[in-house]
């Protein structure tokens, strides 16, 4: 019943390729760079996989290399630097291996599977004790080759690292292109590696504040509409592209947070003429106010746990991160090193929140451990912005501002980075949910 | 290997359904938006709205003289473009992470309340902008709460609450570009905006 139902999605996607082909945006993928690599990175090799007829469409060891390299945390061997190219355990020469050093070898095969798919098969070889170490088979539709080639990477990944892989995952950002002498605001969707970009929204005015409901079906975000003199929260369906209006009262209509059940959203409101945090229920349309401060209250960001919202407040002068229950009891500020804290994001697992740290003249990316309590910097500066947690939670993707306006990825101790640039300004990256 | 089988098998349907998602949303993607996602009005595209000026942020050394004066009655304009007269001042200028008034715009705000309090058809929008340190939605919040500032200050001097509104652009709009204190000085700002 599985198959049945999974033939038919295939069935409606290769219809679908095409239309992708045709219409692929002349929008410029993000470019990655690894710019420091962890000591202790995984050395591994990733044998071409075999096939039993004509060349695979896709080359899934190549795709998977590119998925462990960018991570910084595995040591890839180039293709063009290997003893030879096996493609099942019966034919790798270990000692010919061991000789290059490479501790761990993949081999693999993708065959069709007689139903217009690819049976996939790989193993994770340990080239000192001469032996399969984990073997993994997998089936892939017609055209989702890709994808298949991600989930290798993220079986290796978990097999090594002991969390599950982000390959399959997705980013959210915005660009800002000067087109004709005027500003062109784009939000993008993106593989979690800056290909396959996809516009959703497009203006002339700024579009603010990301944020992937749980699930990564809609994304909430912030319009501008300059010519009404007003601004919108919405929600988007990324399926549908519909567009629903949660909020576009007077003043500030911003700073959108998903409760993790997806139901509710938590959000920077100043209606009644001061910037507040706002509850809205998705399902009964009910607003409830929960911060009621003359100070800035704004930048929610919901713990996993679902009972609390940390937020960014200037209560006690400068700007610093405050913890609260989601019905606005028992306020506590969590921040007091630096000069202030601002925009806090939680770890996937509730352990820890990533924010904006001032201190000198410099804005850098902070993580805080809630159980030690200590507090970490992890980012370069000078003007850092938008830290967001990987799925896994084991990196932060950030805006970097000032001369070159990119996006940044840092291992959550700061030892692995990389940056996602294109031409143009890029800026508020999101990261979505594993995609699997 | 069993479990790993079914397991990746239903990571894979997820994926399809991930799959078709992405690619709806490319098939309509290149330029143009998705459904729903409609471009807002193009610049002076709306009945007497800033013309012009939509999407000039960036743009260094706009014309002020002409800019924000849209709803005012054009014999009365001149009053707002000569430099001798308090009210060519439409853009109050704040120190770092203050929306306090400097004194030196009291003149020129209490003037601008004379003429709404005297014009009671006049609607005047208050624009709040930051410099580019610290965080976006903080800095929407400060710049709201700059434009805030300004509105409760032409209240309190007869302008009525009704013909104002605010809007915050935070750091979207710089109206210089740099990362030097010369810059950030002229971007720490709200600007008059008269509106039809």
């Amino acid at each position: 019943m599985k198959n049945a139902y999974y033939r038919r999605v295939v069935g409606s996607l290769a219809t679908l390729w095409l239309a992708l082909v045709v219409a692929l945006p002349a929008q410029a993928a993000l470019q990655v760079d690894i710019t420091d690599s962890a000591e202790s990175a995984v050395p591994i090799a990733i044998s071409p996989f075999g096939s039993d007829g004509a060349n695979l469409p896709v080359d899934i060891a190549k795709v998977a290399s590119n998925d462990l390299a960018s991570t910084g945390l595995f040591d890839v061997l180039d293709r063009n630097n290997m003893v030879a190219s096996p493609s099942r355990p019966d034919d790798v020469n270990y000692s010919n291996w061991r000789a290059s050093s490479v501790d761990n070898l993949v081999v693999g095969t993708a065959e069709s599977n007689g139903r217009g798919g690819y049976r996939l098969q790989f193993d994770v070889l340990d080239v000192y004790q001469g032996r399969s170490i984990a073997r993994f088979t997998l089936n892939a539709g017609r055209n989702q080759l890709r994808d298949a080639a991600h989930t290798v990477a993220n079986l290796i990944y978990e097999k090594f690292i002991g969390k599950k892989g982000y390959f399959l995952s997705q980013i959210s950002y915005i660009t800002v292109a000067n087109e004709g002498g005027k500003q062109r605001f784009r939000l993008l969707v993106s593989d979690y590696d800056g290909s396959n970009p996809a516009t959703v929204y497009s203006s002339r005015d700024p579009i603010l504040s990301p944020a992937w409901a749980p699930g990564g079906q809609r994304l909430a975000y912030v319009a501008f509409d300059v010519a009404r003199g007003r601004t919108s929260l919405r929600v988007q369906d990324l399926q549908t592209g519909n567009i629903r209006e949660i909020s576009a009262r007077e003043g500030i209509n911003g700073a959108p947070a998903w409760s993790p059940d997806g139901n509710r959203l938590a959000m920077t409101l100043s209606f009644r003429g001061n910037p507040d945090i706002y509850v809205y229920n998705l399902n009964t349309d009910q607003l409830t106010q929960v911060t009621n401060n003359s100070a800035i209250d704004t930048e929610p960001t919901w713990a996993p746990d679902g009972n609390h919202i940390a937020f960014t407040s200037d209560r006690a002068g400068q700007p610093q991160v405050y913890r609260m229950r989601s019905d606005g009891s028992q306020v506590e500020r969590l921040t007091f090193s630096g000069q202030s804290n601002q925009r806090a994001d939680y770890a996937p697992d509730g352990s820890a929140i990533a924010m904006v740290q001032k201190s000198g003249n410099g804005f850098r990316i902070a993580v805080r451990d809630l159980e030690t309590n200590n507090m970490r910097v992890v980012s370069e500066g000078p003007l850092d912005d938008s830290p967001n947690f990987a799925p896994n939670g084991q990196a932060i993707i950030y805006a970097k501002q000032g001369r070159n306006n990119e996006l940044a990825t840092v291992s959550i101790d700061g030892k692995v980075r990389s940056r996602l640039s294109q031409s143009g300004e890029v800026r508020e990256p999101a990261w979505g949910p594993l995609g699997y | 290997m069993n479990k790993h089988h079914s397991q990746v098998g239903r990571r894979l349907q997820l994926i399809a359904i991930v799959l078709v998602a992405a690619l709806v949303l490319t098939a309509c993607g290149g330029d143009k938006n998705l459904r729903g996602g409609e471009d807002l009005p193009a610049a002076g595209a709306g009945a007497g709205n800033q013309q012009g000026d939509q999407g000039m942020g960036m743009q260094q050394g706009r014309d002020i003289d002409v800019r924000g004066l849209q709803g005012i009655d054009p014999d009365d304009r001149s009053m707002f473009t000569d430099p001798n007269n308090p009210l060519s001042t439409r853009i109050i200028y704040f120190d770092l992470d203050s929306s306090a008034i400097p004194s030196r715009f009291s003149e020129s705000i209490q003037a601008h309340a004379r003429y709404l309090s005297q014009h009671p058809n006049v609607s005047l929008r208050l624009e709040g902008h930051t410099d580019e340190r610290g965080t976006r939605e903080y800095n929407v919040a400060l710049g709201e709460r700059r434009a805030e500032s300004v509105k409760e200050t032409l209240v309190v001097s007869g302008a009525s609450a009704g013909q104002l509104s605010t809007l915050s652009f935070g750091e979207e709009r710089p109206a210089e570009l740099g990362s030097s204190e010369a810059a950030y000085s002229k971007n720490r700002r709200v600007e008059f905006i008269y509106v039809k």
